[in-house]
Formats: C-alpha cells, sequence, structure tokens
C-alpha cells in the first residue's frame, strides 16, 4: 500500500524514543527525602533560570553507561537525587542497557563538581520511561530534590526550567512555559514549551521553588521547542515501591516483558472499548479510531490525477513504549481509498496491485523478532468480498509477544475499492487477534443510494 | 594430355573454410606437413607424414596411420599410430586441427539447393511477434498508468525504448551467430526474444489468475523459479541459433540449471528465512468477477490465523535462524 504521509506526522524521536509508564518491583517503604515538600513559602529570591540551576546543581548528575570491557561510554542522560541516602531518578532509556545486558554495560553518575561513582539499577517503570538508580558507594549525605505535590498544579503558561547534560557538553539549564499535558497521549505526559536536547533525558524540570514537576524524556523534531516530560507523581511512585529493592544483576527481560503485558491488555482494552469511527467513501465504510484514542492525517484526491479519485488516512496512537529491544506497544492504521468510474476492471485491479503488493510484513528476521509468519483469505464482510492478510512476528527475548500486522482490500466493486492496514506492535498472541478482527468486522458496503 | 580425377580431398579449418584441397588422379595419396606429401597441410599438430591413402578392394578409402603423435579421428572414433582403417565419403575425418573432406568420383553429385527465398511466413510471424510484444509492454504500461495524458506523452519513448533494448539484445547474439556459423540469424534472435517476453508475462499471468480464482496462494509464490525456467529455454532457443550441432550440450545446460539452479535458489532462501519463497502473501489483485471461490466469515479467517502461533514457535525455537538482520549497538545521548 502506498500509503504516503503528506501531512506532518508525529515524530517522536528525541533524547531517545518515547516511553511511558507502568509498575515496577516489589517495594517497602516510602523514604522521607521522596515525600513532596510543603507548600514553599514565597522565596525572598528572583525566580528565574539562574537561581534554578543554583539551587539544583548539587542534586543534577550526568547519568553513564559504560562497556564493562573498554569503560567507554555507551550512551549518556541526566539524572537527580530523590534521597540523601543516594537514591536517583532517570529515565528507562537511559538506563535500559545496564537493565538488559548488565554484563556488558554499567552504570556511572557524574555530579557536577565530582568525580565518576558507580551507580546501581533499583527499579524501572518502562511504561513511564523511568529508572530508579542507587550510588553503589555506601554512606554519604547527599543533597536531594524534593517533588511538587499533586495538590499544587501548575498553571499553563508557568515557567519552569529544564536541567541536564547536553550532548555530554556540560550542564546546563532551559527555560520553558509548562503547557498542560500532550492531548491524546496514552500515559500522561506534560507538554513542555521550551528546549530539551539529546542527553538530557532523565534531567529533572523544576518549578520556580526549585521543585521537581516532571523529567525530561522526549521532544519533537519536526517543530520548535515541543518537548514532553514525564509527570513527576509516576518519579514518586516508582520511588515509594522500590526505593529498598535489591539492584538488578541479571538481564531483566522478564520484568520488561511482564511489564509491557500490562501495557499491551491496557491498550488492547482500550482500543476494543473504544468504537472504531466510520469513515465513509463512497459506499464503504472505513474504521479508524476515535478521536480522543489517536491522530488521524487523511488527504484527498490528488489534483494531478484526473481519472482517479484517491483517499488515505494514517492514524496513531502514541502510546509508544521503549522497551530497550526496540519502541514498541502501539498501533497505526491507515487506509486507501479508490474510485475510477472511467478504468476498465483490468486497469483498475492493476491499480490495486500496485498498492496491494507494495506491503512489508518482516519477511526477514533478525536477533530481536522472528521472521512473519502470515495467514489469507477471501473474506465476507455482510456480502462484501475482501482480500485479507494477518502477519505476525514474534519478539525473541520479550517471551510471549508479538507484533502484528493485518491488510484487507475490498473485491467488490469493478472499480473501486478500499484498502486498510492496522499495525500493532507489542501485543500478547490472543489480543492481537482479537484487535485484527475488530478491524475487519468494522469494514462495510453499503451501495450508494 | 587429360587425366581422369578420381576423388577430391578438401582441407577445412575449424570455422570450416577451405585451406587446401587436392584433385586426386591416383592412389595412394599421403598426406602430412612435408613439402614432398601430396596434400600439404599447415597444421602444427599434424606429423611431417600422417596418412597414406589407398584405395581398397571394397571401393573405400583404406587409411593407414602413420608416424604421428595426434593421430586421427573418423567421426568420433579415434585412431593412433599404425593403424587402418576405412574412410566412407561424407565422414569427416580429423588430424590436429584441420578437418578433411573427401568426395570420389563415382559418389552421385547432390541436387542443386535452392538460393534461400524471401520466406512471407516468417517475416509475418517476426512482425507479429515483435507487435505482440510491444503491445504487451506498451498494454502493461498502461494498465500501470493513472492518467491519459501522461501515459501518450510516454508512448514514443516507451515503444522506442522497448525496440532499442529488443535490437541490442537480438544484436548481441547476432555477432554471436555471425562468429560461429557464419550468419548473423538477427530475425530469428528477435523472434525467440520477443516470445522469452511474451512466454514470461503468459506463464505469469497463468499462475496468477489461477491463484486468484481459487485462492491458490502457492502458485504465486515461486514466481522467480518459474521465470528462470522461462529465460532458460529462451537461452537455450538463442544458443541453438548460434550453435546448431550442439544440441546435445544445450540440453546438457538447460538440465543442470533446472538440477542445481532452482534447488540452489530454493536452498538459499530456505536457508535465509526458512522457507522457500520470498512472498509472504498473495500479491496480485485480478477484478472481482474472476473470483470463484466463496469467501469466509471473519471469525473462520480468525480460527485459521490462530495456527501462526504455532509456527511462529517453531521459529522460536530455531535460534540460529534469522542472526541475519542487523543488531546495532546503542550508543549516544539519551
Amino acid at each position: 500500500m502506498t500509503f504516503t504521509f503528506r501531512c506532518v506526522r508525529a515524530a517522536l524521536l528525541a533524547l531517545g524514543p518515547l516511553l511511558v509508564a507502568g509498575h515496577t518491583l516489589a517495594q517497602t517503604k516510602p523514604l522521607p527525602a521522596a515525600s513532596p515538600a510543603p507548600a514553599a513559602a514565597p522565596l525572598p529570591l528572583s525566580h528565574d533560570a539562574q537561581r534554578a540551576y543554583e539551587g539544583a546543581r548539587d542534586k543534577l548528575v550526568q547519568i553513564r553507561t559504560l562497556l564493562r570491557n573498554s569503560d567507554t561510554q555507551a550512551s549518556v542522560g541526566s539524572g537527580f537525587f530523590v534521597s540523601a541516602s543516594g537514591l536517583i531518578i532517570t529515565n528507562f532509556h537511559v538506563a535500559s542497557q545496564m537493565a538488559l545486558e548488565p554484563e556488558r554495560y554499567r552504570g556511572v553518575y557524574v555530579p557536577v563538581d565530582g568525580k565518576e561513582e558507580p551507580v546501581q539499577l533499583l527499579a524501572f517503570d518502562v511504561q513511564h520511561d523511568l529508572a530508579l538508580l542507587r550510588v553503589q558507594t555506601p554512606g554519604g549525605d547527599h543533597p536531594a530534590l524534593s517533588f511538587r505535590g499533586k495538590a499544587e498544579p501548575l498553571a499553563r503558561g508557568e515557567r519552569i526550567y529544564s536541567l541536564g547534560n547536553p550532548k555530554d557538553i556540560g550542564f546546563a539549564v532551559t527555560e520553558g512555559t509548562y503547557n498542560g499535558l500532550v492531548q491524546r497521549s496514552f500515559y500522561p505526559r506534560i507538554f513542555f514549551g521550551g528546549t530539551i536536547n539529546p542527553g538530557m533525558s532523565g534531567g529533572p524540570v523544576l518549578d520556580d521553588a526549585g521543585r521537581v514537576v516532571g523529567i525530561n524524556v522526549s521532544k519533537r523534531l519536526d517543530g520548535e521547542q515541543l518537548s514532553f516530560l514525564v509527570p513527576a507523581e509516576f518519579a514518586q511512585t516508582l520511588l515509594q515501591h522500590a526505593a529498598t529493592a535489591t539492584p538488578l544483576t541479571k538481564p531483566a527481560y522478564a520484568e520488561v516483558t511482564r511489564q509491557l503485558m500490562l501495557h499491551q491488555e491496557l491498550l488492547t482494552q482500550r482500543f476494543l472499548q473504544t468504537p472504531l469511527k466510520a469513515q465513509k467513501y463512497v459506499g464503504y465504510s472505513i474504521p479508524v479510531p476515535d478521536d480522543a484514542l489517536a491522530r488521524c492525517w487523511g488527504n484527498g484526491r490528488d489534483v494531478d490525477m484526473k481519472a482517479f479519485d484517491i483517499e488515505r488516512t494514517n492514524c496513531q496512537l502514541d502510546s509508544h513504549v521503549f522497551a530497550g529491544e526496540a519502541t514498541t506497544g502501539y498501533v497505526h492504521l491507515r487506509y486507501e481509498a479508490y474510485d475510477a468510474p472511467k478504468f476498465s476492471a483490468l486497469r483498475f485491479a492493476n491499480l490495486q496491485t500496485q498498492s496491494f503488493r507494495n506491503e512489508q510484513f518482516g519477511a526477514q528476521g533478525s536477533r530481536k523478532m522472528t521472521a512473519a509468519e502470515c495467514s489469507e483469505r477471501y473474506i465476507d464482510r455482510d456480502g462484501m468480498a475482501m482480500r485479507a492478510v494477518v502477519c505476525m512476528t514474534a519478539y525473541r527475548k520479550l517471551v510471549g509477544l508479538y507484533d502484528m500486522s493485518v491488510l484487507v482490500a475490498s473485491l467488490n466493486r469493478p472499480t473501486q475499492a478500499v484498502q486498510g492496514r492496522m499495525d500493532v506492535r507489542g501485543v500478547n498472541f490472543a489480543n492481537g487477534l482479537k484487535l485484527a478482527a475488530q478491524y475487519l468486522d468494522a469494514f462495510k458496503w453499503e451501495a450508494p443510494r | 594430355m587429360s587425366t581422369t580425377v578420381l576423388a577430391l580431398i578438401e582441407a577445412l579449418d575449424r570455422h570450416g573454410n577451405v585451406q587446401a584441397r587436392l584433385p586426386v588422379t591416383q592412389w595412394p595419396v599421403t598426406v602430412g606437413r612435408d613439402l614432398n606429401a601430396d596434400l600439404v597441410l599447415d597444421d602444427v599438430h599434424v606429423a611431417a607424414w600422417h596418412l597414406r591413402l589407398e584405395q581398397s578392394a571394397t571401393g573405400c578409402l583404406d587409411v593407414q596411420v602413420l608416424d604421428t603423435h595426434n593421430g586421427a579421428t573418423l567421426g568420433t572414433r579415434h585412431h593412433g599410430r599404425d593403424t587402418r582403417f576405412d574412410w566412407i565419403p561424407g565422414q569427416v575425418l580429423t588430424l590436429g586441427r584441420t578437418l578433411l573432406q573427401l568426395r570420389l568420383a563415382d559418389t552421385p553429385v547432390a541436387n542443386e539447393q535452392p538460393l534461400p527465398q524471401w520466406q512471407w511466413r516468417t517475416a509475418v510471424g517476426s512482425v507479429v511477434l515483435v507487435l505482440a510484444a510491444v503491445l504487451l509492454t506498451l498494454g502493461q504500461t498502461w494498465f500501470k498508468s493513472t492518467e491519459t495524458t501522461p501515459f501518450l506523452q510516454a508512448l514514443p519513448l516507451t515503444v522506442l525504448g522497448f525496440l532499442a533494448g529488443l535490437s541490442f539484445w537480438a544484436g548481441l547474439w547476432a555477432m554471436l551467430t555471425k562468429l560461429f556459423s557464419g550468419h548473423p540469424q538477427f530475425w530469428r534472435h528477435v523472434r525467440i526474444a520477443c516470445a522469452i517476453v511474451l512466454a514470461s508475462f503468459a506463464v505469469d499471468s497463468v499462475l496468477e489468475v489461477l491463484a486468484f480464482m481459487a485462492s491458490w496462494e502457492v502458485l504465486t509464490r515461486f514466481e522467480n523459479v518459474t521465470t528462470l525456467l522461462v529465460l532458460s529455454l529462451g537461452l537455450c532457443a538463442h544458443m541453438l541459433v548460434v550453435a546448431p550441432k550442439r544440441r546435445r550440450a544445450l540440453t546438457l545446460f538447460l538440465g543442470l540449471v533446472l538440477v542445481l539452479g532452482v534447488p540452489s535458489m530454493l536452498g538459499t532462501q530456505w536457508l535465509k528465512n526458512k522457507r522457500l519463497s520470498q512472498q509472504l502473501y498473495m500479491s496480485q489483485v485480478y477484478p472481482p468477477s474472476w473470483r470463484v471461490v466463496a469467501p469466509v466469515p471473519v471469525t473462520q479467517f480468525m480460527q485459521e490465523a490462530a495456527s501462526i502461533e504455532q509456527r511462529l514457535a517453531v521459529r522460536l525455537q530455531d535460534k540460529d535462524s534469522d542472526d541475519s538482520g542487523s543488531d546495532k549497538g546503542a550508543a549516544g545521548d539519551d
């Protein structure tokens, strides 16, 4: 299918892949230092970026992932102390190599004015892209940042300050505005109107009083100052649940898989419970996700194609989760609809073929994924014949998770057709088939009056 | 004083060009590189005194192989030093790299061969084949185009491009044919090339249409194999024109392509992806009215699709496969 994205679409890349939320390891009691600070009394100091940085500089760290054999850097990110005992919050995508390949990678933190020291990974929250680290050397009294409580929501337009170490150049502070939560994001995510750069992932974002309101996580590359933060409450939850957890020393694929299973269950439930919207074209009824669930971009007829009408739409559910292995846990739908009354049936079929054959399903495997296996059939949708293909690939290390794709093309009219494709990344097998069935069932043909 | 010619011996090179000819007026006749031999050959693989020819009592020619290292070959049979054999007119006798042909005076002269005539049937056949191939090319372009004007604008270039490609291909084969058999036979190669194009399309189309009609996806899985077969047959046809006497060698070539080429193609696919075909699904669509098999309910299709789980489980167990994909090491800023 030659779906082309003519409009700007979310290229959520950034400081790393987009990530998301979840649960973590078993926990114990919360730490006093992690609790929200009492409602701050007005500070006599000026509220500017310089103040924010000065107040946080001794609590701010760079997180480096090093190859155990050579001590060379594999990746860098940022983090911050959240307890006097040396607990550090950062992103999961900063610490994912420590989690999944601890035999190859180790982590260190580097304070603003200090030497690098080893850290241990205690827990992570794949869904919200958070990780909890602890300094390896016991003792010490680390100054820690406190969180702004949920009882004090930020106002849209309020100044906030993002800190981190961009591109390993040096610690920096950037100033921006709080713009509420991102619309249609699967998990809550703060829209930060400011600049964050690679290397700042995991760094804190502070309010005027120096309290943590969010954690740098990603940005969009197709715009200016479109950055995203993980709300601080998820870091607090992780801290409360895992502050005294045992450090992870073995590859944590099982835990990542467990969290991804929760995510895909949530995703499937939400998708199945939200009825698909019917997009009408000629006499076809084509399923697209509800506006509240996903973003869709469409385009209509190409003015250069006088004898051939085509309509395309792409929809994406922003539920991406960075799982170390890959970015997964999302749904993508697209369709093309054609109407060419002046064409012969054979010529129309030839054109339809060009779109239908131009689809990729992972015919070749990799170390992470198996090659695809497919099933195909003519299916009946209330009298409308369609050609349907379902292909799935399995994650090799995230056992029980699959990528599922379903491709379908109508075969009921000589010179009109619709062709749709749905891709679901990171679902269990049963949910993959459920979503495929729901999608196929939603196609309909009603002869135009 | 007139002498009666008893026989005519011609010495030819490997391309059939006459190097020397000897009208025989008396027997015996000697053949060799020695200047005193009756038939002097300029071939380094021939001895000074290589053969002695004498008429036998049976009317055949009695050949005596003299002091030579390489001996002589009559037809496919080799004769060494100090042997004798009969040489019947019409058989080719090989010495070194020289071929000898024999005509006896009493051998009836073959009928006069008519000069090649303009073959209307062949000419019409050539034109029809070229036209059919051009129309096929235009038809395929037309079926892939969405607008008439751009198609018409590109039409002259499409036709010229096809004809140029066809001429180049047939021209190459004609040069080879000229080299080996003296006549280029350009139009014959044109006909073969057009036949390859048409046959390839026909085979693919028949398989695709059948697959579409009855949902026999397997028919479309091996288009590269059928294309290889059609191409091999076409190449054999070209080569038969170049070397018409090598029919056996060419048959062997075709056999080798089938025996070695097809399994190696399929084997490579199998080793790479643990499947015999690159095609994951039937991708050719034809007009809806061509479908004859009935569609099934979505629930039944989903039940069938459940078999994917088992197939993927087999792939998961195969730890060694699917390692060809890239797996970039992560490095950078997060």
